[in-house]
């Protein structure tokens, strides 16, 4: 009788020990997920401001130029925990789905690195947390810039033949 | 044998009822998953902040977001990353599908009730692309389609004459009249119509599409056509033959009307637009006006003689 009710109270710790874990685990997922999730937040409104909402925007450079003509613009990092957030552009057929099947410049998080296979990887990961405008006449060429953690990153940007180039100064 | 058992102490028929519980609990959160009740909430936690905009002129912004649609007849959807699926056997339910998407739109954004746009704001349109529909390959094989294009006056008739509710049909919701060959004769005969233009255009296959309403902050369409033919948008004010109340249409922007436009940022040269009508104008019962959702090709010149000064809704 004795060993029973010893086994019965090891189930019971036992039980309320896993639902202590789960609850546990649950609550550190939900903290870390709150982290990272405000953290990917204010990334993603740098990276409108960057391309979309300031003065110095890219759109308004882009909008600005005139045939021939190029201008440099100086861009912050995005992140800084971590995270590796580049300037993409998509000429191809497959491009995120806010670029409505045209070419667009993305900033968002790097997943690919030197991973060549990785593309649609990376398609995917700017399509989900990723900031992106609509470039028609974006030159069919692969733009990947590091916006770096510790120093501002120079662009170029230019209008040749109504063509659209960006390249790292 | 109740006895026996110590205080707080958990017997095997209290635990497998706990298991039995999460076990439902758990299939019953995947039931929800399946019908897609994320969607609905999502469309309800817009509607919310488009209301409290409204009632406490909060600067929060609205928690809108676009949603990818993909209307295809063979499940294909290469355009698109994970859109959400419409697959459709006839054209009707192709309007079918876009008339709910226009009316969910429409309901979002308070139904032409609700001022969300504010008196602080300057002469400006607010828009919200509430989907970007891509029209899948697939859809040049359904019965009716032609030159692979789809008539959007044949919409806006299955608008008239399909009821959106028991009490009125899709267009009566939208527009506040089913009368849609009146308008387009109103639309047709009004003196600045120089072009006769009287018709909504085509849906191209291949191409995605916003699906596009807006408001206009405390200025008129009178005052939005002159920013719009600023873009080459060629805006009349087809009035209805009697002045309705709010909830009526006030008007109808042509988009196009021959003009050639220059080439603007991010377009090559200018081009020609085949004009059509490109919305029609409601005056809401808030006392602005808006532009009841429409469809136009995303990112093109009718697109952005629309001249939205501001996409409200996220992507």
């Amino acid at each position: 009788m004795l060993k029973t009710k010893r086994g019965m109270l090891l189930a019971e710790e036992t039980l309320k020990m896993v639902i202590a874990i789960i609850v546990i685990v649950f609550l550190v997922y939900f903290l870390v997920n709150l982290y990272f999730g405000k953290l990917k937040d204010d990334s993603l409104k740098k990276s409108e401001q960057l391309l979309i909402k300031s003065d110095q925007s890219i759109k308004n450079i882009i909008e600005s130029l005139k045939e021939g003509e190029s201008k440099n613009l100086v861009l912050q990092e995005i992140s800084s925990f971590g995270d590796n957030w580049h300037l993409f552009s998509f000429t191809e057929q497959e491009k995120p789905n806010s670029c409505a099947g045209k070419n667009c410049l993305c900033i968002c998080d790097d997943v690919i690195g030197e991973d060549p296979l990785g593309f649609v990887k990376q398609i995917n990961e700017c399509n989900k947390n990723g900031v992106c405008i609509i470039v028609s006449n974006l030159k069919n060429e692969k733009v990947n810039i590091e916006l770096q953690e510790d120093f501002a990153t120079e662009i170029s940007i230019s209008k040749q033949n109504n063509e659209i180039s960006v390249t790292k100064k | 044998m109740k006895n026996k058992h110590k205080r707080g102490e958990l017997s095997t028929q209290q635990i497998v009822l706990m298991i039995i519980l999460i076990a439902s609990f758990l299939v019953i959160l995947f039931f929800l998953f399946r019908l897609g009740i994320g969607e609905k909430s999502e469309e309800q936690l817009c509607h919310n902040s488009v209301l409290q905009k409204a009632s406490i002129f909060s600067e929060a912004p609205l928690q809108c977001y676009r949603n990818y649609i993909c209307i295809t007849k063979d499940g294909s959807c290469e355009e698109l990353i994970k859109p959400e699926k419409i697959k459709v056997k006839s054209l009707d339910e192709v309007y079918e599908a876009l008339a709910n998407e226009m009316t969910d739109c429409w309901w979002m954004f308070g139904e032409g009730k609700v001022d969300y746009a504010g008196e602080d704001l300057t002469k400006n349109n607010y828009c919200s692309i509430c989907s970007q529909i891509y029209f899948d390959d697939s859809l040049e094989n359904l019965e009716g389609v032609e030159n692979k294009k789809i008539s959007k006056d044949e919409l806006y008739d299955y608008l008239a004459e399909n009821n959106y509710s028991k009490e009125q049909t899709y267009s009566q919701y939208l527009f506040g009249t089913s009368d849609i060959s009146g308008l387009k004769t109103s639309i047709l005969e009004y003196e600045n119509n120089l072009e006769n233009i009287g018709n909504f255009g085509n849906i191209e296959i291949g191409k995605q599409y916003f699906n596009v309403m807006g408001i206009t902050s405390s200025v008129g369409w009178v005052e939005w056509s002159g920013v719009g033919a600023g873009l080459g948008a060629t805006i009349i004010g087809a009035v209805w033959a009697i002045s309705g109340p709010p909830g009526w249409i006030a008007g109808s922007l042509i988009l196009g009307g021959g003009a050639i436009i220059g080439g603007t940022a991010g377009t090559g040269a200018g081009e020609l637009i085949e004009p059509e009508i490109g919305a029609i104008i409601i005056e809401g019962k808030s006392g602005n006006q808006f532009m009841a959702p429409t469809l136009q090709e995303a990112e093109s010149d009718k697109f952005k003689a629309l001249n939205c000064e501001e996409i409200l809704t996220y992507t």
